[in-house]
């Protein structure tokens, strides 16, 4: 159990800088989750943290200690990796053992952990089996058992579900959660599936071209983005951006239409109006806060199920928005609709830096 | 498209087998060819009582089994040491592959040369530290003398194959190792060596088998002395068929060489299965 | 000092050490080859006024370039008809799988028979049709390794080379010959350039079929290295000269070699 601390980390790989000065404090105990797109530089910030790295510039503390010269047998910390690398020759039961072994502990004690682990995760009929003969999602829980059984002091994980099909994926997700829920263990999880992050993490740190874009709940990275790269990388489908200007409490649509937004304390000029399409609503069925009807031409109609992603045009704007599937009938492709915005909804960003205005 | 192939490994291959067989059949010498007839299995007959066929090959088995193991434990050394990322890897592997490139009667006269305990630079350097070797002149030093030649050359050959091993290795298990806590030791042991086992069988096998033929340093260096104790199986066949002529034990010898090389290779083939199951 | 940078300092000494150990044998020699004979003998001097004299004679006065040109001559026939031979093999057997596993062992195993086997019938076949001291001796004996050798190279080849390429070929209209001839083998020709030095090189160090079944005007180059094992004072500088003329060659060809040595055999060897 332990905080994990980053102190202005950079890495350098020759010419390219995939950290780039980055501080970070991970809660004790916390189930954190380094979010964004592929070469973002999360992958190489978790292998920082667990020294399969060394670090250009900067320290880490595990715990309290600095552990920026430790080599990653000495940090205490687990790793699961992406496709699992998990030792073939050896069978799972020894796979799991190998970190007490290597550590000398005494049979008796490897044998009780690594049966826990075991029994914990649902795979004792399988320890005498070799990873070969395993499915990717039982070699998956073999890779956690491994982890578990040392008991550290941070649970690494890189991307562990990504190489499972969609359905396993959710299944292993609910039990990733259970886990932490059990043995309440600091953990630092990278992927670049942003349902995933929301749904396991209790703090989600947003990276992009190796700097943090923002840290926080995902309550918060979703309802209050920091900057426009946040909110357009959080919610499917993507939030809508529309520019236009802003000019005592009015947001000009560039077709003309005005939005009466009446955010006083927002700088005049020009602005990014973002609104996801799940606060796109047709006329006589918005939130009681809302903006007054826009007039729309209905684009194409992606029908879900239970919800429909309707794409319309707002002059030379387009929008998409969710329209459940009650409502879809009184649509049609190229025909007029009234749409509303829910007003507490909106999100405002500079357009120049992209960073949030409201 | 195969016929070229087939026709011609007929006549290189098949047909000079075919006849050394016929040959070791009769008593067939170069320097009596008119007496030359049918002897059925006398020539094998022989060999059992010939002391010094065992003698060589007795010889050859001391001397493949110590070269051998020296050059697998000094190839793997320098594999793992050319494995890791060192600057001017390239270099250094270049430069450490070259003796294997080099005709053996070139690196036996080399090593004669420095190792001449008149003139050779080597007993030099030791007659300064106080100690006076004389590398050829006594019974199981000159033996190991050969043996340091063929580790000279055939060491890299090792490491070549060795490391080819090492390389084509998956690189996350080491990862997951160095996370879990094991030293470079364990790792060694329990991760490197256990998953390099069929290379290492193969590279084993192949270097055996061409130990066993084992020649030119002793045809420009000791010719097979002092007395008999560096002389090879190869060098007394050679001696029998193209000293004395007496061509069909030459070829029956020959023979029997062959099928002890093949039990021996059956049995390093069936190590090679069981450590390939594990 | 950093552990890691104990650690570097450690596998670079390591490694210069076992460099060490290779070089100085090379460096005694061109040493030795540009001394004048009254320092040969004696090891301890290092600083001297060097002479050209091993080199003039082994070069212009000696028979060693005829003997080179033999060790080039013979070396490239086996080559030739080794690749011609063993590439229309190689590709039956890699695209039709002709014979199963079974042939491509059999080719191997011919490996591991000692020379002393086919030397003997070699010999008398030379011998009693008068050839012993010509190419045809040594040349057939050299193909009786090579030749398998370099089919079972150029079946792993073919094996890497996808079979569409050709497929495609057939497609647009080439029989399967010209497919063979004008896709396949060009593919081929990157790898099986740089293993061709390498059983050039194979032929080029044979000692034990050389000595046997060449002699006189048709001696390959190492036989006439072995010539210098007796040893007279005398000779010994122009026997080191010999000597690195015997390597040099062939320790430039390796350095080509190399790249494609470490993943061939990489690939061979885990079969």
């Amino acid at each position: 159990m332990a905080e994990v601390v980053l102190e202005h980390v950079t890495k350098r790989f020759g010419d390219v800088v995939a950290v780039k000065d980055v501080s970070l404090t991970i809660a004790d105990g916390s189930f954190t989750v380094l979010l964004g797109p592929s070469g973002c530089g999360k992958t190489t910030t978790l292998r920082l943290i667990a020294g399969l790295e060394e670090v250009t510039a900067g320290r880490i503390f595990i715990g309290g200690r600095d552990v920026t010269r430790l080599e990653p047998k000495d940090r205490n910390v687990a790793m699961v990796f992406q496709n699992y690398a998990l030792y073939p020759h050896l069978k799972v039961y020894d796979n799991i053992a190998f970190g007490l072994k290597a550590a000398k502990r005494p049979r008796s004690e490897i044998d009780r952990k690594v049966r826990e682990a075991a029994r914990l995760l649902g795979i004792e009929d399988l320890l005498n089996r070799r990873p070969r003969q395993l499915s990717g999602g039982q070699q998956q829980r073999v890779a956690i058992g491994r982890a578990i059984v040392r008991n550290p002091n941070v649970f690494l994980f890189d991307e562990p579900l990504s190489n499972l099909d969609a359905k396993l994926r959710i299944q292993m997700r609910t039990e990733l959660l259970r886990l932490h829920r059990r043995l309440k263990t600091t953990t630092i999880y990278v992927t670049h599936d942003q349902e995933e992050a929301m749904t396991l993490g209790d703090t989600v740190v947003v990276m992009k071209e190796g700097e943090i874009m923002q840290i926080g709940t995902p309550w918060e990275i979703y309802n209050r983005p920091r900057n426009i790269f946040v909110a357009g990388f959080i919610g499917s489908p993507e939030m809508n951006f529309l520019h236009g200007t802003y000019q005592r409490g009015v947001f000009t649509l560039k077709c003309g239409v005005e939005l009466g937004l009446g955010l006083f304390e927002v700088p005049e000029g020009e602005a990014i109006l973002g609104v996801r399409p799940d606060d796109v609503y047709l006329a006589g069925h918005g939130p009681p806060d809302r903006s007054d009807p826009l007039s729309a031409v209905v684009d194409v109609i992606e029908f879900l199920g239970s919800r429909a992603i309707v794409s319309i045009s707002l002059g030379e704007d387009r929008l998409r928005m969710v329209v459940s599937d009650a409502l879809v009938g009184s649509l049609e492709e190229g025909k007029e609709c009234r749409v509303v915005f829910d007003r507490r909804k909106l999100h405002l960003f500079d357009p120049r830096t992209g960073e949030r205005l409201n | 498209m195969v016929i070229p192939l087939l026709l011609m490994l007929l006549a290189v291959l098949v047909y000079p087998m075919g006849s050394s067989l016929w040959v070791s059949f009769e008593n067939y010498r170069l320097t009596a060819l008119h007496a030359r007839h049918f002897v059925g299995l006398a020539n094998y007959a022989k060999i059992p009582r010939d002391a010094r066929f065992w003698n060589a090959m007795g010889n050859t088995l001391v001397f493949v089994s110590t070269a051998v193991f020296l050059e697998f434990v000094l190839g793997f050394a320098l594999a793992l040491l050319l494995h890791r990322r060192v600057r001017m890897r390239n270099f250094f592997r270049s430069v450490l592959l070259t003796p294997m490139f080099i005709t053996p009667v070139a690196v036996g006269l080399i090593f004669r040369f420095m190792l001449n305990s008149e003139f050779g630079i080597i007993p030099y350097i030791l007659k300064t530290i106080g100690i006076e070797v004389d590398f050829f002149a006594t019974s199981p030093l000159a033996l190991f003398s050969i043996v340091f030649i063929d580790v000279w050359q055939w060491t890299p050959f090792m490491m070549l194959l060795l490391l080819a091993g090492l390389e084509s290795l998956p690189r996350e298990p080491f990862e997951a190792a160095r996370v879990d806590g094991a030293s470079a030791w364990f790792t060694f042991r329990r991760v490197t060596f256990p998953l390099m086992r069929p290379v290492i069988v193969v590279a084993v096998i192949i270097r055996m088998l061409d130990a066993f033929k084992v020649f030119e340093y002793l045809y420009v260096i000791t010719r097979g002395g002092p007395g008999n104790s560096t002389e090879s199986i190869m060098y007394y066949i050679y001696r029998v068929g193209f000293r004395f002529f007496r061509m069909g034990e030459a070829a029956a010898m020959s023979y029997v060489l062959a099928l002890i090389i093949l039990l021996l290779v059956f049995l390093e083939f069936q190590l090679l299965r069981r450590a390939r199951s594990t | 000092m950093t552990r890691k940078g104990l650690h570097a300092v450690m596998i670079h000494g390591l490694l210069f050490l076992a460099l060490i150990v290779v070089v100085f044998p090379y460096f005694w020699m061109l040493l030795t080859s540009i001394k004048p004979y009254w320092l040969i003998t004696a090891p301890n001097v290092w600083i001297f006024r060097p002479v050209l004299d091993n080199w003039r004679e082994v070069l212009f006065e000696s028979k060693l370039p005829l003997y080179l040109l033999n060790s080039l001559i013979v070396g490239g026939i086996v080559s030739v008809i080794s690749v011609g031979v063993g590439s229309l093999a190689a590709y039956s057997f890699s695209r039709f799988n002709t014979g199963g596993t079974p042939a491509r062992f059999a080719i191997l195993a011919a490996q591991m028979l000692p020379p002393v086997v086919l030397v003997i019938s070699i010999f008398l076949m030379m011998y009693h049709l008068r050839l012993l001291k010509t190419y045809a001796g040594i040349i057939v004996a050299h193909l009786s390794f090579i030749l398998p050798l370099v089919t079972w190279f150029l079946i792993g080849f073919f094996d890497e080379v996808p079979r569409e390429l050709e497929e495609q070929a057939m497609v647009d209209g080439y029989t399967r010959f010209q497919a063979f001839y004008k896709v396949g083998l060009p593919n081929v020709r990157a790898g099986a350039a740089a293993a061709g030095c390498f059983w050039f090189v194979l032929s080029w160090n044979d000692f034990f079929y050389a000595l046997i079944l060449t002699g006189g005007p048709t001696k390959t180059l190492p036989v006439a290295v072995a010539g210098f094992w007796t040893f007279r004072g005398i000779e010994m500088g122009q026997m080191a000269a010999a000597i690195i003329v015997a390597i040099v060659p062939v320790v430039t060809a390796s350095f080509f070699v190399q790249k494609h040595l470490v993943k061939g055999l990489g690939g061979g060897v885990k079969y």
